[in-house]
């Protein structure tokens, strides 16, 4: 995300780990671009059918945590929405589909030390 | 290391893999075995159950044209199957509450009686033919809607107890998408079989002799579910959701979603009044194989599937009323295009640009009707709008199929593409925006 040539002088005493569903994950990082963060995404899980996770690694300033933190809870905090209970596949255009309520957003955050970081 | 033992190693974590997906994901480790392997069978279940349905929604219509079947006879089929559904809304909802269990309530409703159903229709040429087949044909049809609908509650409530609310999308997602790898292989397969078939009938009675062993399946995996307590159901008596009284009652005091429910019926019965002779007129006026029509039928699908992000963030962004009246604007344009299709491929851009706007508008239908219902009375609201969807449908393609007769496909489409105008204009001049309320579906 940087344009920055060369090592970096800037401070990163701290490393964030935020697994997420992948669906969320795209949302995540385009907020997280908006305000200034630089991340690495790693898939979480592999496989061609399974719903998957991602981990996004953030090196930042510890001072950052906070705003950090109010950016991930305000995509991922975890809220109740109606999903299909069937496949879409097969069902007569207009017929209503079957929805249950389900919970989704989730995020895990781990917070690490740092004690060396340079960028190249 | 003996390349046997890095086989046996390699054996053993595929299955371990095959065991956790199966069972929603990797997620279901941490819950019981027994649980575990309740969501399996369910998993299954579902897989099964949509291989069936790939067969029996996308060639039924083709089916009983094969057997003789006018195009008023179609339209019959569907006007009875809405109201066969409708009639047996209150039985299910009353079984579903006061059922000792849940489980049998739909391996014996939507299991059994269905699956006897395609049975019949697997059978019907060896023991009738003409118009007597027609007209069993189309009870089977009745009788197949009619109880897949009476055990829909049991279901939902058996569903909603059975797989844990906060794992429930990984779950959905996982399950959803291996339905619809099967019912898009399975509609490929079917329309090879048919097309190949020395006899178109012969065609038929095989793919719908396969759907009858993909449906047994079915129902065998649903019976070894390990039925779970009833938690909670939807309201306190679910059944007081189709208390005529308190209907008309919530109907009368709530003007909003009376205009909602009105459009709704302009809109569900301009639908259905050319909705059951797309298939006919694809078979009939452009000549495509049973092939052609189970790939429209998937490109139709599919398409839908890439836009639903996209159409989950305009209804965060827009909510759903905008959404559903802007996408509402753009679905008439479907029949109307229909019009100039003389080939049987010309369909498929049409396919493409219908799987997209109807992923949009269901979308954003659905969370209108959240949006504009109060979530302590959802169940009544839902049982009104399911209802009015039913009556409309059963009219429409009844109107549908005594007037095609006389005034053709084209005029017929023409008909629906402008119904489906006034229906979106209804929606749009008459139910207001709505409080954003209650959980959202995306």
């Amino acid at each position: 995300m940087s344009n920055k040539q060369g090592p970096s002088t800037e401070k990163v005493d701290q490393l964030v780990m935020v697994v997420v569903p992948d669906e969320q994950a795209g949302e995540l990082g385009k907020k997280l671009v908006a305000e200034g963060f630089r991340f690495t995404v790693i898939s979480a899980s592999n496989g061609l059918l399974p719903a998957g996770t991602s981990c996004l690694m953030l090196g930042i300033d510890s001072a950052d945590n906070r705003h950090l933190m109010q950016v991930v809870e305000k995509v991922c905090r975890t809220r109740r929405r109606y999903i299909p209970a069937n496949s879409q596949f097969g069902v007569a255009e207009g017929l209503p589909l079957n929805m249950i309520e389900a919970e989704v957003g989730s995020a895990n955050v781990y917070a690490l030390a740092v004690d060396y970081y340079e960028y190249f | 290391m003996q390349p046997s033992a890095s086989l046996k190693i390699l054996w053993e974590r595929l299955g371990r893999s095959i065991a956790l997906y199966t069972a929603g994901g990797a997620w279901s480790a941490q819950l019981p075995a027994r649980l575990r392997a309740s969501l399996r069978w369910y998993y299954f279940d579902g897989v099964l159950a949509a291989s069936q349905e790939a067969i029996n929604v996308t060639y039924l219509t083709l089916f009983v044209l094969a057997l003789g079947a006018t195009n008023s006879q179609i339209g019959l089929m569907t006007s009875l199957a809405s109201l066969g559904s409708l009639a047996l809304l209150l039985p299910g909802a009353m079984l579903a509450e006061r059922s000792g269990s849940r489980k049998w309530v739909v391996v014996a409703s939507g299991g059994g009686v269905t699956r006897l159903a395609i049975l019949g229709l697997a059978v019907l040429p060896f023991i009738a033919s003409g118009p007597t087949a027609v007209a069993v044909a189309i009870a089977l049809k009745v009788l197949m809607d009619g109880f897949s609908n009476l055990g829909n509650p049991a279901w939902t409530s058996l569903t909603a107890d059975l797989v844990p609310i906060a794992w429930r999308g990984r779950f959905f997602g996982n399950r959803n998408m291996v339905m619809g790898a099967a019912n898009i292989l399975v509609t490929l397969l079917a329309g090879q079989i048919i097309t190949a078939a020395p006899s178109p009938l012969t065609g038929y009675q095989t793919v719908y002799g396969l759907a009858l062993l993909f449906g047994v399946g079915a129902s065998f995996c649903f019976a070894q579910i390990q039925e779970p307590e009833v938690q909670r159901m939807e309201s306190a008596n679910p059944s007081d959701a189709y208390n005529l009284g308190a209907l008309l009652q919530t109907l009368r005091g709530d003007r909003t979603f009376l205009y909602f429910c009105l459009a709704q019926m302009v809109w569900n019965f301009s639908l259905a009044v050319a909705g059951p002779f797309f298939t006919v007129f694809q078979v009939e006026v452009l000549k495509s194989t049973p092939f052609i029509i189970g790939i429209q039928a998937i490109i139709s699908s599919i398409s839908g599937l890439p836009a639903l992000p996209l159409f989950g963030r305009l209804n965060d962004r827009w909510g759903p009323r905008k959404l559903a009246i802007v996408t509402g604007f753009l679905i008439p344009a479907l029949p109307l295009l229909w019009t100039v299709v003389r080939s049987p491929w010309a369909p498929t851009p049409i396919n493409i640009f219908g799987g997209l706007v109807w992923a949009g508008y269901g979308l954003a239908n659905f969370n209108l009707l959240l949006s504009i219902t109060d979530p302590s009375k959802r169940a009544r609201y839902s049982a009104l709008f399911q209802m009015s969807v039913m009556i409309s449908a059963a009219v429409g393609s009844a109107v549908g199929g005594l007037i095609i007769q006389h005034v053709g496909y084209i005029t017929i489409f023409i008909v629906s593409g402008v119904g489906r105008i006034l229906g979106n204009i209804l929606l749009w001049r008459l139910v207001k925006p709505p409080a954003e309320a209650g959980p959202t579906a995306g």
